[in-house]
């Protein structure tokens, strides 16, 4: 009788474990089958049934691939993810209605409008800017996302919470203290958010793209007051874009510290620092009817189209790296979402020019 | 005395189970042989590549094809380079036109994507555009004269449903296959009048999840491939009852793992793309496999890389485009078939 209870007790850990580890939103059964992406010898002489009708002894003259995949991983991830309306559009225009929250990806050599200079492009052998990451054989979906899904098991947030699913099942990396993650939260029909993630997905009924996609529907939070998953996600390979204040990288020494040598991305709130440093009042970010999005610890960052005024923006606002650009790119140089602030904010803001982007915390110029 | 019985009853044994093994076997062969028999034999040669316009334009993630019979010209969705190609049957480039959309602000326009093209024998060029929530009526000279929104037809917010394919039968019938918030198959007159719906957005028979590619066989019966349903492929009658249906999201021959396109050929012969396999698979009028055409990943000729439309001439010649293949390839059929349906 024990032996049995045993017995069900390792097969039910075997059971919950296996569950665990398909936890992620991306390509977990949900839909593809494991041969739809990967071939194992690059061969295909006949079915799992052994039936004939079929007659190729090898794939094709392409490959093989890396990873035992059919084709090559972005040509393979672009075939339902570029154009198509059943599926987030990530590449070049976008098939689908809602401004997408990632923005747009490019290809080397550009894609219509938007360009290889304007934000993350597929293909590319470049050496990531501030950092030393280069993929040899071109950038490509794989080098940031998991594309079978991952429980985060092991990897805790920049709070230092376990993180249990990845936000778009990013990868996770190693900051020296382990492994990170960006953790997040589902809110069904705006539920209280739970704080402790680093951004909050908004949830309608009905499970649209738009839903889990558009940038009205993702926030960002702030589980850790001087710190950002999102910026030490970035920082991963943009490396010295990131760094904690009064560090090597970015600077901000003295008292208070003003001294920049890169923007702060994590710990300097809008509005906080003196000496001509960015503005949370009706001149600067509380006079905009439309912000860009900011790090908030109470998940409370406003409603656009309806500005602060007088009483000003809330005093614990943070920008990141997503506040000014876009995650994948978009239609203008470095993905920068170029907002004024006085109209809706589309994938590129609602102006070509700069200026007004940094105009939504600063009031210099 | 006993040993010998008993060594006699289990050579009797013996002799008559090989006699009932022969027998066995002879029926399964003679069976196996008439299944083969009943299954027709087709063998396919390439007939025709087109990289596109020019050498220095070449096609860019092309989304759809179409025969047109009247004039023996192909049409394809040059979806990448935003405008539809025709070619005549030699595959030699004669036309282009391009295709734009309405801009995000009013009065603006952007470079379209056009992903499906069907022609009427007016000459009129339907066109699905993947940044379009209407099918875009072109005249033969590609000016839009006239937009379908399937919201409209549908009864709904035109931005909750989009055109996901289109194609136009004998009698100028037009076809349109629903995605969104909705699914469906929309069947409108010459006049663009809504005349039937078929099905709707759900798992199972008779319903749809996304419609990739629509097909109207010489008997008006309607073929539907989708991407995500189960059946992958469904066959209707004209008045929208379901016939056929096969194919599911798994492993084997007569399964998919994303099928973007359904044609027939003139004994009634289904063929149907596959993106992710590279290869087109040809079945039996009731969905039975016969064997894989062309395909196997790669550049040569009869490769395919990311096969994303169809067309057929109706007859014994398929046409199909790949979207990383970047390329037109035209398929004359070798067709042994024992009836014709």
């Amino acid at each position: 009788m024990n032996k049995l209870l045993l017995v069900i007790g390792i097969l039910a850990l075997v059971v919950f474990t296996a569950g665990a580890s398909l936890a992620g939103d991306y390509h977990s059964g949900e839909f593809l089958i494991c041969s739809d992406c990967h071939t194992m010898h690059y061969s295909r002489s006949h079915d799992m049934s052994g039936a004939t009708g079929t007659e190729f002894t090898e794939l094709g003259t392409g490959g093989p691939f890396h990873y035992l995949l059919k084709a090559d991983p972005n040509d393979l991830c672009l075939m339902c993810h570029d154009g198509g309306t059943d599926e987030p559009d990530v590449l070049g225009a976008h098939a689908n209605g809602y401004d997408r929250s990632a923005g747009a990806l490019n290809e080397v050599g550009g894609v219509d409008t938007y360009q290889d200079w304007m934000g993350h492009t597929l293909g590319s052998t470049a050496t990531a800017p501030g950092g030393t990451f280069a993929n040899v054989d071109g950038l490509n979906c794989l080098n940031c996302h998991h594309q079978h899904g991952y429980a985060g098991s092991g990897t805790t947030d920049m709070a230092g919470n376990p993180v249990t699913s990845l936000y778009r099942n990013l990868k996770y990396y190693n900051d020296g203290t382990g492994n990170k993650g960006i953790s997040y939260t589902i809110d069904v029909n705006d539920t209280p958010a739970d704080l402790t993630k680093d951004v909050r997905e908004r949830y309608g009924p009905g499970s649209t793209l738009s839903d889990h996609y558009s940038q009205d529907n993702i926030d960002l939070l702030e589980p850790a007051p001087t710190k950002s998953g999102i910026a030490g996600w970035c920082k991963n390979c943009h490396t010295s874009f990131h760094g904690a204040t009064g560090g090597a990288e970015v600077g901000g020494t003295g008292s208070p510290p003003e001294e920049w040598l890169r923007h702060p991305q994590a710990e300097a709130n809008i509005g906080a620092l003196g000496g001509g440093h960015s503005n949370k009042g009706s001149r600067g970010l509380g006079g905009k009817l439309y912000r860009v999005r900011f790090m908030s610890p109470t998940g409370v960052w406003g409603t656009q189209g309806t500005a602060w005024g007088d009483t000003g923006a809330p005093a614990d606002l943070t920008p990141t790296c997503l506040s000014c650009h876009k995650g994948h790119g978009n239609g203008r140089a470095f993905g920068l979402i170029c907002a004024t602030g006085t109209a809706p904010i589309g994938e590129d803001g609602d102006t070509d020019q700069a200026k007004p982007l940094c105009k939504q915390c600063h009031t210099q110029g | 005395m006993i040993e010998k019985l008993v060594r006699g009853d289990r050579s009797r044994w013996r002799i008559r189970s090989a006699v009932a093994l022969v027998v066995a076997l002879l029926f399964v062969s003679i069976g196996t042989g008439l299944l083969a028999k009943s299954l027709p034999k087709i063998k396919e040669n390439v007939c025709l590549i087109s990289y596109g316009w020019s050498r220095s334009e070449k096609l860019k993630s092309p989304g759809g094809v179409f025969f047109y019979a009247r004039k023996g010209e192909i049409y394809v969705a040059d979806t990448g380079n935003h405008q539809i190609l025709i070619f005549n049957e030699a595959g030699t480039p004669i036309v282009r036109i391009r295709h734009s959309v309405d801009g995000k602000e009013p009065g603006t326009s952007r470079q379209g994507e056009p992903k499906q093209v069907a022609v009427n024998s007016r000459g009129d060029i339907y066109v699905v555009d993947s940044l379009a929530r209407y099918l875009d009526v072109l005249d033969y000279r590609g000016r839009s004269i006239e937009r379908i929104y399937p919201g409209d037809l549908l009864d709904m917010q035109r931005d909750d449903v989009r055109c996901a394919a289109v194609t136009v039968d004998s009698a100028d019938n037009v076809y349109i296959g629903v995605s969104g918030e909705q699914s469906a198959v929309l069947v409108l007159d010459r006049k663009h009048s809504l005349i039937r719906r078929i099905g709707e957005k759900g798992d199972g028979d008779g319903k749809f999840k996304a419609i990739t590619g629509i097909w109207i066989d010489g008997a008006g019966k309607i073929y539907v491939s989708d991407a995500r349903n189960e059946p992958a492929v469904q066959v209707f009658s004209p008045e929208g009852k379901l016939l056929v249906k096969f194919g599911v999201h798994e492993t084997g021959p007569h399964n998919f793992s994303l099928p973007s396109g359904v044609v027939t050929d003139e004994f009634g012969n289904i063929y149907v793309t596959d993106s992710l396999r590279h290869w087109i698979g040809a079945f039996t009028s009731e969905g039975k496999f016969i064997i894989r055409l062309a395909g196997g990943f790669g550049t040569r000729p009869g490769d395919l890389s990311f096969p994303t439309g169809i067309a057929s001439d109706g007859k014994r010649t398929i046409y199909t485009v790949e979207k990383a293949g970047a390329r037109l390839q035209g398929f004359k059929l070798e067709i042994t078939q024992l009836e014709k349906d």
